[in-house]
């Protein structure tokens, strides 16, 4: 997951508000504020989410979490420093209320990157990036299968891959993110 | 929920980004200590539809019953919708690009930014002179013969929204990862602030094209 949903879960209105701006700075889209946890049924099916909670609900939350993370879930606690070591197993990262919007913009940031994207690379393989450069050149699917000698399947695969590893799906999102990495030319 | 007896400035208050849309809806800020049913009243808006609106606007997980929302007044929103962002977020968007490549006088990132935001600025205008002709005039046009054509156009304002939302997202997840260190961080606060805002109110406007407008319209036609 790099961003994508994400739901806050504080009963201070002050909060998720505060909280929102930034995730919506991130890239993520907000799915819901919550005052309150919902039903157990309705969590179960949360898919693909940044969950942010006020860690007073982490006793709750705990017999839960499993699944959630097993459900591509990522879980953040909104409380105070002396959280961190009580609520550690069930947060991946704590947010504190007292930490500064850089610091919390840091922590977020930190949490979602990718393994593979904390190292200098952005974890696509030779052939994915040679797709990626030819994309952005403005070829098609069948071009870019006759030019590399793969099937027209295969280049699929290789640019669904691409739109998961980078977060970046649309065509000329593509080309921009090839021309800022000097994987192609700029058009005049 | 928001109900007319909330008063416009606790709504306000409480999510600023609902300030262009009460604007839009015709209401005044001015009228701030009114309840919205009196500021509506006031305004000659229909307070059941300004609710629609607004819950809408205020949380992600409310969306209005085709059938609660009128389809000339859905129109004249989105008319507004597309004036205000010819009139403010696109040349607030330029303009912050503008400042940016000043602060980095020589780097590619702004320039190509810009590149990106005109080409898209473009296709945008071009979708929206598109939905004005060919799409809402539809609705009081029942009683002429539409050529088909003109109903496929419908189904081919989905396609477009789909690629107005991602490429401005697109463009947001690549800013934050190539902003080097060392640039003004407030600019890029408000660059950031700026196309996020934008890119919600395009999701918000673009649910009401795709699950209220064009089946409303589709329904029209068919009978």
């Amino acid at each position: 997951m790099t961003t994508g949903d994400s739901i806050v879960i504080h009963a201070s209105a002050i909060i998720q508000q505060g909280v929102k701006s930034i995730l919506l700075a991130q890239g993520f889209t907000i799915r819901s504020l919550l005052s309150g946890l919902p039903v157990e049924q309705e969590i179960a099916g949360w898919k693909d989410t940044l969950i942010l909670t006020d860690t007073r609900f982490a006793s709750d939350l705990r017999p839960l979490v499993r699944r959630l993370i097993r459900n591509g879930n990522r879980l953040i606690g909104i409380g105070s420093v002396e959280c961190v070591e009580e609520w550690g197993d069930v947060f991946g990262e704590i947010i504190c209320t007292e930490d500064t919007p850089e610091v919390l913009q840091h922590k977020i940031h930190a949490f979602i990157l990718p393994k593979q994207g904390r190292d200098a690379g952005n974890g696509l393989t030779q052939r994915e990036t040679a797709v990626l450069s030819l994309v952005a050149l403005g070829l098609s699917n069948k071009q870019i299968a006759a030019k590399l000698f793969i099937s027209i399947h295969t280049v699929i695969t290789h640019r669904k891959n691409i739109t998961a590893k980078l977060g970046i799906r649309s065509i000329p999102g593509l080309t921009l993110y090839a021309v800022l990495n000097d994987l192609v030319e700029p058009q005049p | 929920m928001i109900t007319g007896k909330d008063k416009l400035s606790d709504i306000i208050g409480l999510d600023i980004d609902l300030l262009p849309i009460v604007d839009r809806l015709g209401l005044s800020v001015q009228m701030g200590e009114k309840s919205i049913a009196e500021a509506c009243r006031d305004a000659g808006t229909s307070l059941p539809f300004a609710l629609e609106i607004l819950n809408t606007f205020a949380s992600a997980g409310y969306f209005p019953k085709p059938e609660d929302i009128g389809l000339e007044e859905l129109i004249a929103f989105l008319v507004g919708t597309h004036r205000y962002h010819e009139a403010v977020t696109i040349p607030r968007l330029q303009g912050l690009i503008r400042q940016l490549k000043q602060a980095m006088p020589g780097e590619r990132l702004p320039v190509v930014t810009e590149q990106y935001l005109n080409e898209y600025i473009k296709n945008l205008l071009k979708h929206i002179d598109f939905e004005e002709k060919e799409i809402f005039p539809l609705v009081g046009d029942t009683s002429c013969s539409v050529h088909p054509s003109r109903l496929a156009g419908l189904k081919q304002l989905l396609h477009q929204h789909t690629n107005v939302e991602q490429e401005l997202s697109d463009l947001k997840t690549i800013i934050i990862r190539h902003i080097p260190a060392g640039v003004e961080r407030p600019l890029i606060h408000d660059l950031l602030h700026t196309l996020s805002h934008f890119e919600k109110e395009q999701i918000d406007h673009a649910r009401f094209e795709d699950k209220i407008l064009i089946p409303k319209l589709l329904a029209l036609y068919a009978d």
